[in-house]
Order: C-alpha cells, then structure tokens, then sequence
C-alpha cells in the first residue's frame, strides 16, 4: 500500500472519528423532549429581501400563518430591491405587515436595521425565500425559559419535490440538522440558519447586532453569541423550508460565499479554538469544521483521481477492444469479475462503513424530523454518495483558493 | 472518549478483516502459483524423460495434454494475480507476480522443446508480454484476442503471459533479445514478433498455424 492509500485510509479514520462523536452525541441525548413553553415572549419575524419579487408574497404568507399565543410582527425589509419586492411587500398592509424600505447594503445590514426598530424580546429572520411550519414558532418556544438561551435554529428543510440537485441538498441539509442537534447537546452549534432562526433581541442588540460585512452572518452571530455567553439550541419539530439552489453553478456560487464566510469566521474568531471556555464548540465542533473541510479536500482529489483514471481506462480499453472486434459483452463482463475477493479490498470495506454510517445517521436525522424514507431516495443517494461529494469538495478547494489569494468575494 | 474508543474499534476491525481479506487472496494465489510451479517441475521431468528414452510415443500425446492445462491454468492464474494485486492494500504481490513470470518463461521454453521433439509444425507457443505497473488499454484487448484465438485452437495454441516491468533478470534478456520496446508484445513460435495491437484476423493472417484453428 503506497502512501496515498495510507494517508487516504487515515483521512477516512479522522472522518470516522467524528461522525460518531456527533452520532454518540446524538443517540445519548435524543430521548430529551423539547420544552414546554412557560410564556410565549413576544416576537417579530424580520424578512430581509433583496430582488425577491418571485418568493416574497410566500414568505409573508407563511409568516402571517405562524400559530403563536402572542401577537407576531412582521417586518419586511427592502434591501434597495430594483424589481416589484417592495410594492409586491406592501401589498401586505392590511394585515399588518410593516414594510420598511432602505438602500442595498446586504442582509445583514437589512437585519440590523429592522432590528433597530424591534420592541418584541424575540426576533426571528426568515430568509425571503424560505417558509416556515404553521407550529415552527410554538416548537422553539420552550427553548427560551433557559435564560441562557440565546438563539434557538429549526430543522432547515429544502422545498419537496424539485431537481435532481435540489432533492440531492434535500439529503444534505437533513443531515446538517442532525449535526445541528448533536451540536446543540453539547452547546457547540456554530450556525444559525436564516430560516426562521428566533434570537433573544436583547442578546443580539447586546453583541452588537450582525456583522455588516461578513460573508455569512449567520455564521458569524452564533460564534459572537457564543463567545458571550450565549446558548443556541436546536429545535428539530420547527420545520422550515428553504429554496435551495437548482442548477450547479447557483449551487457552486451559494458554496463559494458559505465556505469563504466558513474561513474568514474562522481566522475572525481564531481565539476561539481550543479554548477551555467554550467547551466542546472550541475543542472539537469548530476545528472539525474546518479539518474536515481539508480532508473532503484530500479525499476528494484522491477519489476524482480515481474516478478519472478508472474512466480513462474504461474508455481506452473499450476503444481497443472495438479496433480488434473483442468487446465483452454484460455477461461476460460480470462472470469475468465474479469473485468478490476482487472487490473486498480495505478500500472498499473503509467506504462500505462509511456508507451504513451514513446511512444510519440519515435515517435517524429523517426520524427525528418528520420525513419518512421513500423510493425517490435510492436513486438520489446513489447519485449524492457518487458525486455530490465531489461538487463539495471541489467548492471547498476553490474557496481555500479564493479566500488565500485575497480576492474579496461579495454576498 | 467514547467515539475515540469506537473509532479505535471500528478502525482495527476494519483493517483486521482488510488484512484477513488479503491474506485469503494472497494465500490463495501462492496455493495456485504453488501448484503452477509443481506442474512446471513434471514438465521439466516430463521432457527428461523424453530426451532420455528418446522417441517414446506416449510422450508427445500425454505432455501436449500437459502443457495446454498448464497454459490455461496460468492464464486464469495471471488474471487472478491482477485484481488480487489490485485490490490487496497489506500484502506485497510482487513477489508472486515474479514468480508468476517465471513459470511462464519457464513453461514457453519447454513448449518450445516440446515442438522441436516432437515435430510438431502445427503447435504455436506464444509469449505475450504486458506491463503490470501501468496502465496499457491494448494489452486488455490483446488478452482478449489471445483467449479467444485459444478457445478456437486448443492445444495448437499455447499462451504464456508475462509481466514485463518487474525487472526479472531473466524476462530483461528476454526483451532485450526480441526488442521489446512497447507493449502489447508477442512473440510467436521462436522468433517472429509482433509489436502492437493486433486482431485475430491479422494474427491468423500472417501466422498460418493459427489460421487452420482460427
């Protein structure tokens, strides 16, 4: 075994080592039932738009039906929006829907100034593209009779149906939110997710609110939060949906901002690492973040090595084979490779292990929020186990490149 | 602590079955490669016993029967070798492809004295040379035109693969006497070669042997 399938085998073994801390993690504290609400805090749900003219009217809908005891404000905010947002926002008046209208400046800016004129102790972000579950609000609400707790994430999902990508993220970001809760047993939850994230106005106000100029804020809000003291908990029977990129290269963009913002947060708050104070977050969640990135990189790379040589040789033996008129055929192929000791290799075993891992962590993650396993599924882990690995980790790679050339990347 | 002692768990089980698993492949091509090597020694006696009791005429019929079970038996032997090779992570192969290559010299040679002996002008031994270290598209469709020519010749037709590119003292004289620069290369019967690629229909073409069998 040469030094790349060693080094390959260790990066497997890293990997191994934590996705069963976040599965142990997990399983010992699932039982926990989310809390009863002692009071209902009074709330506003921000909606920050920029060119939504397509999803808003949507979102506003959905934030008009949360069910809550106490009254829910809804505040849009027009990001300098140059399509028909803002007139599509005010159309909503009637009902109470508070449109307020500034210059393009970015989400977090358009967050910071609804919340400058928030009077409610809770406030929610709900990105413009994204819905919320009637009862979301009512789930999280528990969460606040802790004191401590600053900010409480739902369970983010992709709208169903949708592309073969969007059905893929759809996988993804179930798996995020089991990582979140796991994440959330041992307050080390590093993302608050704009979709329908509820904060204690008071802790967002008291760490001075979200960072204008950061790639992603909500990255960023939940380590400041943190560092302050703060909890964040994570609410899997909040349900929200979220519109997820449809085409590879929106995908490609949206990743580049995610895992520039993931590297700049990182060097930001660099303090933070292998810090006592912070518990697990600083010990092991948030150097994970950033070790597993480099090793999806490494993996990646080793794999599309492999992929690439195997195609290539596919290919070439299929053209030598047609220029002397000896091309197998299916069966011959398969009676050819018959024996499974060609097949069992360490390899293999590492990424059969790695799969039922996976897998079990996907089940469980569907389990706890609501979603039930179906046939449209095969064929889409197929594809995200194959491939979609290697959209990840090439957007790692290109993000590592970008963020260490110093070319300043934009929201 | 846990996922550290679970990961420490699952990795050593994993390598644990990774290494029996190659074990049982490497075992499994020594036991055969083994069984090659005793078939080579009966060979060797085989034709002892010819050039002793000179003109014998249970000798030609019994050692060509020999030596097309051995051929055959190498062939799949050599494939074998390949994926074991590929798929073996803890084990070093080398050592058994060199001697996979060695039987095969070593059969070719008594093939070859086996024709002369036994004047047999029908009789084609074929030494096919192929890398083991890189990847060679035409040496895969090679073997295949070699296996299919075989399965229409039988016996006239004796095939044995080599390795080339272990750096095997005796294989290096080899390619150097027939100047094996590139691969696929054959050489048929004592001297003719043949340097690329080729087709049933262009190997029967221009070996006549094959082309009674073809």
């Amino acid at each position: 075994m040469d030094l790349g399938q060693w080094a390959f085998l260790a990066a497997n073994a890293v990997f191994l080592f934590m996705s069963l801390v976040i599965l142990i993690a997990f399983l010992e504290n699932r039982s926990s039932r989310d809390p009863v609400a002692k009071k209902h805090p009074s709330i506003t749900v921000v909606i920050p738009a920029f060119n939504e003219e397509a999803h808003v009217a949507k979102t506003i809908r959905s934030a008009l039906s949360l069910n809550y005891p106490s009254k829910v404000n809804v505040v849009v905010v027009d990001d300098g929006s140059t399509d028909n947002t803002l007139r599509i926002a005010r159309s909503f008046g009637k009902q109470g829907v508070v449109v307020l209208h500034k210059q393009n400046g970015g989400k977090a800016s358009a967050l910071n100034y609804a919340l400058k004129r928030v009077s409610t102790e809770l406030v929610a972000c709900l990105d413009a593209d994204s819905t919320a579950d009637e009862n979301a609000l009512l789930a999280m609400a528990g969460f606040f009779n802790d004191e401590r707790v600053g900010v409480v994430t739902p369970a983010v999902k992709v709208f169903p149906g949708g592309s073969l990508l969007q059905r893929i993220q759809s996988i993804e970001y179930s798996v995020m939110n089991y990582m979140r809760k796991s994440g959330a047993f041992l307050d080390a939850v590093f993302c608050t997710p704009g979709v329908l994230s509820v904060f204690r106005t008071g802790a967002l106000r008291g760490v001075g609110s979200f960072d204008e100029g950061n790639l992603t804020e909500d990255l960023e809000i939940a380590l400041r939060l943190q560092k302050s003291g703060w909890r964040i908990e994570s609410c899997l029977n909040a349900w929200t949906y979220s519109d997820a990129p449809s085409s590879l290269g929106e995908l490609l963009r949206q990743r580049l901002r995610w895992y520039c913002g993931a590297l700049a947060n990182g060097f930001k708050h660099a303090d933070m690492l292998f810090n006592k104070k912070f518990g697990h977050l600083s010990a092991y969640f948030l150097p994970m973040n950033y070790v597993a990135a480099l090793l999806l990189v490494f993996i990646i790379a080793k794999v599309s090595f492999d992929y690439a040589l195997a195609a290539y040789r596919f290919v070439a033996e299929h053209v030598s084979y047609l220029s002397v008129g000896v091309t197998p055929t299916l069966a011959q192929i398969v009676s050819e490779n018959a024996d499974p000791l060609y097949f069992a290799s360490l390899q293999a075993l590492v990424g059969a292990a790695s799969l039922l891992l996976f897998l079990f962590a996907l089940k469980i993650s569907f389990d706890s929020t609501g979603e039930r396993f179906s046939w449209w599924h095969a064929p889409v882990l197929c594809v995200y186990v194959l491939f979609y690995g290697l959209v990840v980790g090439f957007a790692w790679a290109s993000s590592i490149a970008v963020h260490f050339s110093g070319v300043k990347k934009k929201w | 602590m846990k996922a550290a002692l679970a990961t420490l768990v699952i990795f050593v089980i994993g390598v644990s079955v990774g290494g029996f698993l190659d074990s049982t492949r490497f075992d499994d091509a020594r036991t055969r490669l083994d069984f090659a090597s005793s078939q080579a020694d009966e060979s060797r006696l085989g034709l002892l016993f010819f050039q002793t009791f000179r003109g014998n005429p249970n000798f030609c019929g019994a050692f060509a029967v020999q030596l097309e079970t051995v051929g055959s038996y190498l062939d799949k032997l050599g494939v074998e070798l390949k994926r074991y090779g590929e798929a073996n992570s803890l084990k070093d192969f080398d050592a058994l492809k060199r001697k996979y290559a060695l039987a095969n010299v070593e059969m070719w040679l008594y093939s070859l004295n086996f024709k002369r002996s036994c004047s047999l002008p029908q009789q084609t031994p074929v030494l096919y040379f192929y890398p083991d270290k890189t990847v060679c598209a035409d040496c895969e469709a090679q073997a295949r035109v070699l296996t299919s020519l075989k399965q229409k010749c039988h016996s006239s037709l004796l095939v044995f693969s080599v390795p080339a590119d272990l750096d095997i003292g005796t294989v290096n004289v080899l390619k150097k006497q027939f100047g094996v620069e590139q691969y696929p290369f054959l050489v048929v019967g004592e001297n003719e070669t043949v340097s690329k690629l080729s087709s049933a229909q262009e190997l029967s073409k221009r070996f006549p042997a094959l082309a009674q069998c073809a």
